[in-house]
């Protein structure tokens, strides 16, 4: 009876993880994923001056670092800190006008964001 | 960093240790192979998360926790089904019969005739013939069945009534009366006081550790010098 119930208390656990996986990881994930797509094109469009996006990029980034910490829970860190890396160097690249430099950070954190989709979800290839 | 490594350390300890506990007391020499398995890929899977703080804890708790379920219902459809019971832990073969040695069952369990031998020596007998029966358990173990006039005599085949054996009981340790074997044993401590005082021992704290059996008996070990068994008319009822 009592293993019975560490049993049960084990998968409502998991459930849960499972389903503040599903929640709140992938619906971050997903908003980021959004925001640096439109971003990305917004950096092909202000290819001369994209000092403009400096507030759209900084919004991302501390969108991004204020969910960093939830995240973190579910995902390796190591993966968040290339991320939060490419953020800062991408902010600081746009304050410098630095369109080529920008374009390439921009251009890894949106393979970042596709590729932790990848990731998370549930496929034959992510458990092959 | 250090205490992020003793912090995530302590965690997966506890956890290992309440997924042991709850799996059961059973110990490596009798596990099945599914527990064995088990056990061996919890201990490796522990160690991962530990050291590596890249990787967050809960890659290292989820495992952990679905291998502590699948054991749970293994053990349970191991219990409810024979032919599950035999698809998982596999049948005990018997290795020797009262014609000798069956060489085939020995190959089908990758044995040769030494490891036979050891394994019959660690049950006490060293002669093929001495045994009547061996059987390989599922679990690995060897139990024999000697033949007649190989086996322990037993009082019973002596004619004799042997007494029962009584289980002693550990009441008191380092000085101290261990309170609920006091209540299960039902011995009084005014009671122990007296016999102790009988065997020279002033107070609880002269004496290291006793035990009292169902039929009276007390072993009493001093802080210093030899044991003492001493006979009492206490009579218990375990």
């Amino acid at each position: 009876m009592r293993r019975g119930i560490y049993i049960l208390i084990i998968t409502v656990f998991l459930l849960t993880l499972a389903i503040f996986e599903y929640v709140a990881v992938v619906n971050i994930l997903n908003t980021m994923k959004e925001s640096v797509s439109n971003i990305r094109q917004q950096y092909y469009e202000n290819a001369a001056n994209i000092t403009v996006l400096k507030d759209d990029v900084t919004e991302i980034k501390d969108y991004w670092l204020d969910r960093e910490s939830a995240i973190c829970l579910m995902f390796n860190h190591k993966d968040l800190d290339d991320i939060s890396n490419t953020l800062t160097k991408l902010v600081i690249y746009t304050e410098n006008n630095d369109y080529y430099n920008a374009s390439v950070e921009v251009g890894l954190l949106d393979e970042y964001m596709k590729h932790s989709d990848h990731k998370m979800s549930f496929s034959i290839h992510n458990i092959l | 960093m250090t205490f992020t490594i003793i912090s995530r350390a302590l965690i997966i300890y506890a956890i290992v240790l309440f997924i042991l506990r709850v799996m059961g007391k059973r110990q490596v020499g009798t596990m099945q192979p599914y527990e064995l398995v088990i056990t061996l890929i919890i201990a490796d899977l522990a160690t991962i998360p530990m050291a590596d703080t890249a990787l967050p804890l809960i890659h290292g708790i989820i495992p952990l926790l679905v291998l502590c379920c699948v054991h749970f219902l293994l053990g349970f459809l191991e219990r409810k089904s024979i032919l599950l019971r035999k698809f998982i832990n596999g049948k005990p073969v018997i290795l020797i019969t009262p014609e000798g040695v069956d060489y085939g069952k020995l190959k089908e369990c990758n044995m040769n005739f030494n490891d036979l031998q050891d394994a019959l020596r660690e049950t006490g007998y060293f002669n093929f013939s001495e045994v009547l029966y061996a059987i390989l358990q599922s679990n690995g173990k060897l139990s024999v069945l000697p033949r007649s006039n190989e086996a322990p005599i037993k009082p019973k085949d002596m004619g004799i009534e042997a007494e029962q054996a009584s289980l002693p009981i550990i009441i008191l340790t380092k000085g101290k009366l261990i309170k609920e074997n006091i209540i299960y044993t039902k011995v009084d401590e005014n009671f122990l006081k007296k016999q102790f005082k009988k065997a020279g021992f002033e107070s609880f704290k002269d004496i290291m550790v006793a035990t009292i059996s169902s039929d009276g008996t007390m072993y009493v070990q001093g802080r210093t010098g030899k044991f003492q068994t001493l006979e009492s008319d206490f009579s218990g009822s375990w």
